[in-house]
């Protein structure tokens, strides 16, 4: 199993802290006066995705996470798993429902996520920044109202609720910043 | 990838650094202390078990399979930790008090506040004892500052009062199992039941006591115990009591600025000391080191009674124009040198 040394430890690595993996987000190099030097680490529980702060002395080593982040092809749920595919080799991937988490709003097929693997099981799903989806629920679009700056919500297709402007209509596609959950713009049909 | 060519510092922050070295030169010009200069590349370094010195080569490898491990290690030099062992040669050939500005280098020591090649000030004052030292650091540094503007208030206390304030407990007496409980959860338990007395204690007063200091005020800690100064002189306290040495550090801005100390002029106590840390070292894994033989012949011909002191430039600037980090004040920090 490889180790890294806290001599490697930078943001973005990838350790094993009581048995989760965690990213580090913020490494700090603490000595005092000459004696012992102590590396204080802020962390990312990948799993939970809570931040840790962790104290290593300096020169411990700390087993390495076997994670890493692929681009996979959505493609569809059977009601319990979200399946994906690595477009190149279609090799497929199955994510439950803590993997995929409050990405399964945003899941589009055919759509390319980010997939963190962990010993090669997804750990976390995360979608594109944007993804157009379908209105499938909304009161009654007042047409030509664009200026009066009035919201509404609106169900689409995934069963995602966000907050539209008035003139939105069911069956119209809506561009998402899946980040903020926010509605971007219509997309003109094409 | 950055464009790594600029400097990193400013140039407002360089032409500060410039006219606070001028202004170093002028106050010990004006104490009469000389300048020197010593080699960065020694065939001799530190033993301290937490300071690692970094190897060159100073000729080409020797690759003959004639040569024996003895040359290939007289190929060997190492990098100054600090200038600290020729500086004490040239005391014992009686130079009188000396100062120098110079480059000090250290294995692994990168981050915010490291750069593995630093700027040092150090310098020995032949018939000082270490508080009267510690008043000359507070002189020179509230006056480069009071060039810049800024005032700096000082403040004094013992290490064991610095332990006493913030955590309540004697740092010299108390128990070992008291001072771990005090680690907090962030260290794991296997770690914290592992580590040493001094280790724990550095810790506590890294992670709890300094940062109760004042950033904007000078703090020096005096007396730390024995144990973590080994070329300090042993500070005489009476019998039963614990040990400790006449040695201070100092503090500003968040930092630890410098150490100084009284300095260990008898060389058996010195020889002893340095075998110690010569078996700490081995205890931890690190790879053997001899003591500088020309160090304990200078202090047998003798050593004048006198106190040194060490401070980080770039820290001390740092500390000055309120950078955040010390790629702030160093125009080519590791990462672009």
């Amino acid at each position: 199993m490889a180790n890294y040394s806290t001599s490697e430890f930078r943001a973005g690595l990838k350790l094993i802290l009581d048995g989760d993996p965690c990213a580090i987000v913020e490494n700090e190099f603490v000595k005092p006066g000459k004696g012992q030097a102590f590396n204080r680490v802020r962390l990312r529980n990948l799993k939970t995705d809570r931040i840790w702060e962790r104290t290593f002395k300096s020169g411990e080593s700390i087993e390495a996470a076997d994670v890493l982040d692929v681009d996979m092809q959505y493609l569809y749920n059977d009601g319990e798993f979200w399946h994906f595919m690595l477009p190149d080799t279609f090799e497929q991937h199955e994510a439950g429902e803590s993997a995929v988490g409050s990405a399964k709003l945003w899941l589009k097929e055919e759509d390319t996520c980010t997939v963190t693997l962990w010993n090669g099981s997804p750990l976390t799903v995360v979608p594109p920044n944007f993804v157009e989806l379908e209105v499938t629920d909304t009161d009654p679009g007042l047409k030509g109202d664009t200026a009066s700056g009035g919201i509404k919500p609106a169900t689409l297709s995934t069963g995602a609720v966000v907050r539209v402007p008035l003139f939105i209509c069911i069956g119209e596609m809506l561009k998402i910043d899946t980040r903020t959950g926010e509605y971007v713009s219509r997309v003109k049909s094409k | 990838m950055t464009d790594f060519w600029p400097p990193s510092a400013s140039l407002d922050a360089l032409r500060v650094r410039a006219g606070i070295t001028r202004q170093i030169r002028e106050f010990f010009d004006s104490l009469d202390v000389m300048e020197v200069d010593t080699p960065l590349l020694c065939q001799y370094t530190t033993l301290d078990p937490h300071l690692d010195s970094i190897q060159v080569h100073y000729q080409h490898q020797l690759v003959s399979p004639l040569s024996t491990p003895a040359e290939d290690d007289q190929n060997l030099r190492f990098l100054q930790t600090s200038p600290e062992f020729a500086m004490k040669r040239l005391l014992a050939a009686g130079s009188g008090s000396i100062y120098q500005l110079t480059k000090a280098f250290r294995l692994g020591e990168v981050g915010r506040h490291h750069n593995p090649e630093f700027g040092i000030l150090e310098w020995y004052q032949v018939g000082l004892e270490y508080r009267q030292l510690m008043e000359e650091v507070a002189a020179l540094v509230t006056q480069l500052f009071a060039s810049q503007g800024k005032s700096l208030e000082v403040e004094t206390l013992s290490y064991q009062a610095a332990f006493e304030n913030t955590l309540g407990l004697n740092p010299h007496i108390c128990s070992d199992e008291l001072l771990k409980e005090r680690v907090g959860p962030e260290l794991g338990a296997e770690v914290v039941a592992a580590m040493g007395r001094d280790e724990v204690l550095d810790y506590l007063f890294a992670f709890q006591l300094e940062p109760t200091f004042q950033p904007d005020q000078l703090t020096f800690v005096y007396d730390y115990p024995l144990s973590q100064s080994p070329l300090a002189k042993q500070k005489i306290t009476a019998p039963g009591a614990p040990l400790l040495a006449e040695r201070f550090e100092v503090f500003v801005a968040g930092m630890e600025l410098g150490n100084g100390y009284s300095e260990l002029t008898d060389w058996q106590v010195q020889q002893q000391r340095f075998q110690v840390l010569q078996q700490q070292r081995q205890a931890l894994g690190k790879s053997p080191l001899s003591i500088d033989p020309q160090l304990i012949s200078a202090l047998k011909h003798g050593l004048p009674d006198c106190a040194g002191v060490a401070l980080g430039m770039d820290r001390l600037m740092m500390a000055m124009t309120g950078g955040e980090q010390i790629s702030d004040v160093i125009a080519f920090p590791f990462q672009r040198a």
